[in-house]
């Protein structure tokens, strides 16, 4: 599990989605963005109805602005 | 125990770049449920935040009723309330695994960030920033 996810990890690093929205989730499964979208539960059913192993999807959030926190 | 992972680059237009800590983590629900998300490490900010879709997600038991008010760096309120979550991060061989308070945020936000790790999580840790070499490590 934890192999798959460090490979999604290194994904998300290396790329910047800009072909996803500001704020969109996307799911991350090795070098592929498996779903995406405004809705977290949804692109979680979108990952299970695909057959793909939760345990290995990589979540994230489209970033491209600036954040101050 | 040394977790060390790469900088995020974000591009944010017009040739300027930011690098951002951030860090794979595995969230621990209710029933086992786990999921794996990006995380911002911010040791500015008090606590774990999470947002409710995340919360959610893992159902996580939190009172909707006890509400914390927070505030955002530009001043901005949202509602909160405190709950507990277990994280895991891991590297190859490399694995820690804390069980710490978090904040959920109830406001339904178009928010950038879905997870921080505050410190509620740094307590437990060192963290070494390396910016020059574009990394920074948690040191157990």
């Amino acid at each position: 599990m934890a192999i798959a996810v460090e490979k999604s990890f290194q994904h998300f690093l290396d790329n910047s989605f800009q072909n996803y929205g500001d704020g969109e989730w996307v799911a991350i499964y090795g070098e592929n963005v498996v779903a995406h979208g405004l809705n977290l539960k949804k692109v979680l059913e979108d990952v299970k109805r695909k057959s793909l192993p939760v345990s290995a999807v990589l979540i994230s959030k489209v970033k491209k602005t600036a954040s101050y926190l | 125990m040394n977790l060390r992972f790469n900088c995020k680059n974000i591009n944010l237009g017009n040739g300027i770049y930011i690098k951002e800590l951030i860090v794979p983590v595995t969230l621990v629900g209710k029933n086992n449920i786990r999921l794996n998300f990006t995380a911002v490490l911010d040791s500015g900010s008090p606590f774990v935040l999470i947002s409710k879709e995340i919360a959610d997600a893992l159902e996580l038991e939190y009172d909707q009723k006890e509400v914390h008010k927070a505030k955002s760096y530009s001043g901005d309120f949202f509602s909160t309330t405190l709950s507990h979550i277990t994280i895991k991060i891991e590297k190859r061989n490399e694995k820690i695994q804390i069980r710490c308070r978090c904040a959920v945020q109830l406001d339904k936000q178009k928010a950038h960030e879905n997870l921080i790790i505050g410190s509620s999580f740094f307590e437990h840790f060192r963290v070494l920033f390396d910016y020059p070499n574009n990394k920074f490590e948690i040191k157990g």
